[in-house]
Formats: C-alpha cells, structure tokens, sequence
C-alpha cells in the first residue's frame, strides 16, 4: 500500500517533497511544533517530542508516520502533520490528522494542502473507517481551514472536540 | 539454539512430538492451576503429575542439545559451518576447545578457518539488513521501544514485523505488523506493552516473499536503559 504512496522520494510539486520523517528533521520540526504550542497551546514540552518521536511507528491498535514538506532546493522543512490510524472503541481504525503545520513564510502556497491529500490517501491505503481533524478554535482559521478541507476535499463538521488540562486543575 | 536455528529446533520438536504428544497437556493443565491460592488434592496432583513431565522435557531438551552438539563438532569437514558455529558457541561459552581435533587430517583446531583474514568482515557474514538501533522502556507508559533501521542499500518491500513474549514454552504474539514498504536507511519505531511478569520479548523481522528471517533478536528487559516519555 505505501509502496503506491513513495513518499520518501515522490516530487509532489516542482519545488516541494512529502517525505516521511527522518532524525535529522527533529530541530526544524520542534521549531514548527513551538509555534504551534505559541498559537494553541498543544502541550509540546521539548523533552517529550524526542529525535524518535515522528518516525513511523506501530504499536497494537495505532499506527502513525509524520510527513514532511522539504524545499527541494534549500532541503528546508517547510511543513509537517502527524497522522495515525487508531481502533476505536468498536473495533474500527479512525484516521487522525493532528499537529498540522506550515512554516509561516510559506503559508498560502498550498503546501497544507499536498500534506493533506497525502495523508488521505496513506489512511485510506490503511483501512480507515473515516478521517477526524482537530481544528484550533479560532473562528477565523476555522472558516478558512472548512473552506480548503470542506469544499475541496468532503470533510464535513461532525462533532465538537472539549479538552479539559489536568496540569491547570487547582484542588 | 537460536545459533542452530531451524536444524535443531526441528529435531527437539520431533523427539517432543514423539515421546510426550499425549502429555503435554498435562504442563498446560500444571501451568493453569499453579497459582491458584487453595490447592484441593485433585490440583496437587496435576501440579505434581505436571511438574514431573516439565522436569522430563527438560531433560530431553538438554539430552538432544548435549548429543547434538557432539555430532556437530565429530563431523569430519573441518570447514563445515555447522561444525565452526558449534566451537564458536563454545568458546564463547567459556569452554576450552583446544584439544578438538579434525578426524581426517588430525590437524588441530587452531587450523580451522573460523575467521577467513582474507576477508572482510561484511562479506563473511553478509551485511545484517535490518539492524536494531535503541531499545528503551517508557517508564510513565510502561512500553517497550524497539528502534529498527532498514540497514540495506534497497528499499524492501512486503516486511512482516512481530513481537513475541515468551511464558514458559509458548510464544504469544503481541504485535503483528506488515511493513509495505521500508525505505533504505528508514527507521521505525516498534512499540510493545510490557506485560506483567514477563521478562523476555522477541523481535522478528521476516521477508514475507522468501519467509526468510532477517532479523531475530531477544529482548531481556531487566537489561534495557529505562526513560521517562
């Protein structure tokens, strides 16, 4: 199924790669992880997202590979998303796009986008039952993310997502 | 026996079949009950009766390992592979080897070609094609990370990655993977639940095409570096 999805050398767009994660990418990855803890606070401490954290990996029950935009000509990691495929609590694999980014200079160049066509098609290679996304709650970011995923793509709003923090919790 | 591999597993498993096939049960049914808390006389003897029959494919097990490795090192081909795997093995189990002999010619042991000098070391034994690059356990989560590279100069396709626990003699299957496509160079990430009590993991790499083992390797995790997540 992945060897349909080459994504360690496929040329997407004439100066964009998707590629799987490597150790290499972990500083340029943090930095795009530390704006995103900046703007919604995804609880990203440096020690937990380790070199070996985005590498495709298995567990029983979750699968899960960071893709990795790289400008072919500066070799500059220019945007990441996590996806993974978990076994819900019937027996079904969800697919999730999650800790989505592009760097801020290369924003509205579409490479969301190829990052996100990608990974539908790995999660539909995998088996999944459907495709979940997360969106910041900013109204603004929302409306234009429902746009891209919505009208191109058919994701729809299903359910609302409330996260409540333990480490804010007070006795 | 892992150095032996298939040969030697399949004879064990033969004289097992042979001589205990109608027992064995009785070692699941020991197994099973030995734990319980309140022990009636019908539990004490399957504990026995099982017991007995542990103790006595033990001693089997030991018996064809012993007789197996005399065969291996009286074979008259001093350059056989079987023959050299089993003096390696010993040396590297502390045993002095030094007054083996070659049948044929009478040389000693010290003229086996165990290591050809000519060569190097890679074309001897072959490039290992999937090596494992760090284990550690997730202290918080209590898991079990295996860090394996593609260590090829190819992409491999159709990879098929299991990790086995062992409890007394079964192996059980924790996690079941097929890899599509492992990139060369690519590393991945294996994680397994740390079951309770149990000690010892095995990883297996196989080739789903040839059914050829590329990896196997043995995980005590009494020995692994432990890590917060």
């Amino acid at each position: 199924m992945i060897k349909k999805e080459k994504l360690m050398s496929e040329q997407l767009e004439t100066d964009i790669i998707v590629r799987n994660y490597r150790t290499s990418d972990y500083e340029e990855t943090l930095e795009i992880l530390e704006h995103l803890q900046d703007k919604y606070d995804i609880g990203l401490t440096e020690e937990i997202w380790r070199e070996s954290s985005g590498l495709r990996q298995f567990k029983p029950n979750l699968k899960r590979i960071t893709l990795i935009a790289e400008d072919i000509k500066s070799g500059e990691v220019v945007g990441m998303g996590v996806i993974e495929a978990k076994k819900d609590s019937i027996g079904r694999y969800i697919g999730y796009l999650d800790n989505w980014a592009t760097k801020p200079n290369y924003i509205g160049r579409g490479i969301g986008k190829v990052l996100a066509e990608k990974a539908i098609s790995i999660l539909k290679s995998w088996g999944c039952y459907s495709i979940r996304i997360n969106l910041g709650y900013d109204i603004a970011s929302v409306k234009k993310l429902m746009n891209i995923m919505g009208k191109n793509m058919g994701f729809k709003p299903m359910f609302i997502v409330l996260e409540k923090k333990f480490e804010n919790e007070k006795e | 026996m892992g150095i032996f591999g298939d040969e030697l597993i399949k004879l064990i498993t033969e004289k097992i079949k042979l001589n205990f096939e109608e027992k064995l049960f009785e070692i699941i049914e020991y197994l099973d009950v030995k734990d319980e808390i309140i022990k009636t006389a019908i539990i004490k003897k399957k504990i026995e009766r099982g017991l007995q029959i542990k103790n006595e494919l033990n001693d089997l097990i030991h018996l064809n390992i012993r007789s197996y490795f005399n065969d291996a090192i009286k074979q008259h081909d001093h350059l056989s592979i079987k023959k050299q795997k089993a003096i390696s093995f010993l040396t590297l189990k502390g045993y002095n080897v030094s007054h083996i002999k070659a049948i044929n010619g009478g040389s000693e042991f010290l003229n086996l070609q165990l290591f050809d000098s000519d060569k190097k070391g890679d074309e001897f034994f072959g490039k290992e094609c999937f090596i494992v690059k760090n284990i550690n356990i997730i202290e918080d989560s209590n898991e079990l990370e295996i860090l394996v590279q593609n260590n090829t100069n190819e992409d491999r396709e159709n990879v098929i990655t299991t990790i086995n626990h062992v409890e007394e003699y079964f192996e059980k299957e924790i996690l079941q993977e097929e890899i599509d496509f492992w990139f060369q160079g690519e590393e991945i990430l294996f994680i397994s639940p740390i079951l309770p009590r149990i000690n010892e993991y095995l990883l297996f790499i196989i080739d789903k095409k040839t059914n050829e083992k590329c990896l196997s390797k043995k995980i005590d995790i009494s020995l692994v570096n432990k890590i917060k997540s």
